[in-house]
């Protein structure tokens, strides 16, 4: 699969080299079922690799979510550092596209 | 079954035991710990195959193989034994029970695959998430590591997803949704049972796959 930055996981470790210890992410989902916390967190090398994790969980989420027949964009990702700090937000219209048809618009 | 046993040996969590392709001549057979076959894909992801148990060889199948189509890694520090191939030979020979009894072993690891793609290929998350819970309640049990109502699991919710074909975040939101739903927490690497019957069977989980009960061999 190729991820949002068009890089994949793997080209992202190796550019920035095995030998340095990535940083951790902490990923809290906001949605229908109200906050979900990340207590363990996950390394990626960056912002923009954890943006792409984020954004493949959306798009694993909302397929399962299809599969029993609803689509709710209204959630998000809150990405955070072990800080605390709050690194960026994603939101679920972000990760995925969306086409409806002309008529649908309207209502 | 000692006597095959050409070394046993201590192995740090995490740490890749057999690499897909290198050439062997042993089968590992697990003593103590947890253990995993994966496959790594190209884009750096991983999907886990299969846990192993104390008691599972990891690897029987390397004996008529010789290689692997998939790595084996430790989870937990792990005891192993290295049973070397050319003494597998001599039982089969020798010791025809035996031998029907591993091969019994590569049959049931057969099963299991058969139940994980189903589970990959037909669950949604959470019915495949409590699936897997109930079968490691199962295989746990049967090794003593295992209570009627839970189980330490010591697998990060990375490794869990990994097993599963989902991602962290999303197995986080879906081990909220069966805990909200009173039928499985998983915290602080332990599984707590809440509610077996109900979790069984929103899972559809039938432990005839396990062979719990088989004819003597």
């Amino acid at each position: 699969m190729t991820r949002p930055t068009g890089r994949t996981l793997k080209e992202t470790y190796v550019s920035f080299g095995v030998c340095r210890r990535m940083p951790r992410f902490y990923f809290d989902l906001y949605n229908g079922l109200g906050l979900t916390k990340d207590e363990e967190g996950q390394a990626a090398p960056d912002e923009g690799a954890a943006r792409d994790l984020a954004i493949e969980s959306i798009r694993s989420l909302l397929g399962d979510e299809v599969q029993g027949g609803e689509l709710d964009l209204r959630g998000r990702v809150e990405i955070k550092r072990d800080t605390g700090e709050v690194v960026m937000q994603v939101r679920f219209d972000e990760a995925v596209s969306v086409r409806l048809p002309e008529e649908s618009r309207h209502h | 079954m000692r006597g095959l046993l050409a070394d046993t040996r201590s192995v740090e969590a995490r740490r890749t035991v057999i690499r897909e392709g290198e050439r062997l001549e042993a089968s590992t057979l697990l003593l103590d710990g947890l253990m995993c076959r994966y496959k790594d894909l190209r884009n750096g992801q991983r999907q886990v195959t299969e846990l192993h148990v104390p008691g599972d060889f990891a690897d029987m199948h390397s004996f008529t193989l010789k290689r692997l189509d998939h790595n084996v890694q430790t989870l937990t520090d792990c005891v192993i034994g290295l049973v070397p191939h050319e003494r597998i030979q001599r039982m089969t020979e020798t010791h025809p029970r035996l031998a029907r009894l591993y091969w019994f072993g590569t049959n049931l690891d057969a099963a299991i695959h058969r139940e994980w793609e189903v589970s990959l290929g037909k669950r949604w998350a959470a019915e495949r998430t409590a699936a897997l819970f109930c079968e490691m309640h199962v295989r746990l049990g049967l090794v003593g590591m295992a209570d009627p109502d839970g189980y330490g699991f010591p697998l990060t919710q990375t490794e869990l997803a990994e097993c599963l074909g989902i991602t962290p975040i999303h197995l986080n939101r879906t081990l909220k949704e069966l805990r909200e739903a009173g039928l499985v927490e998983f915290r602080s690497r332990y599984v707590s049972l809440l509610d077996l019957p109900r979790l069984r069977s929103m899972a559809d989980f039938d432990e005839n796959y396990l062979y719990l009960d088989p004819d003597p061999l």
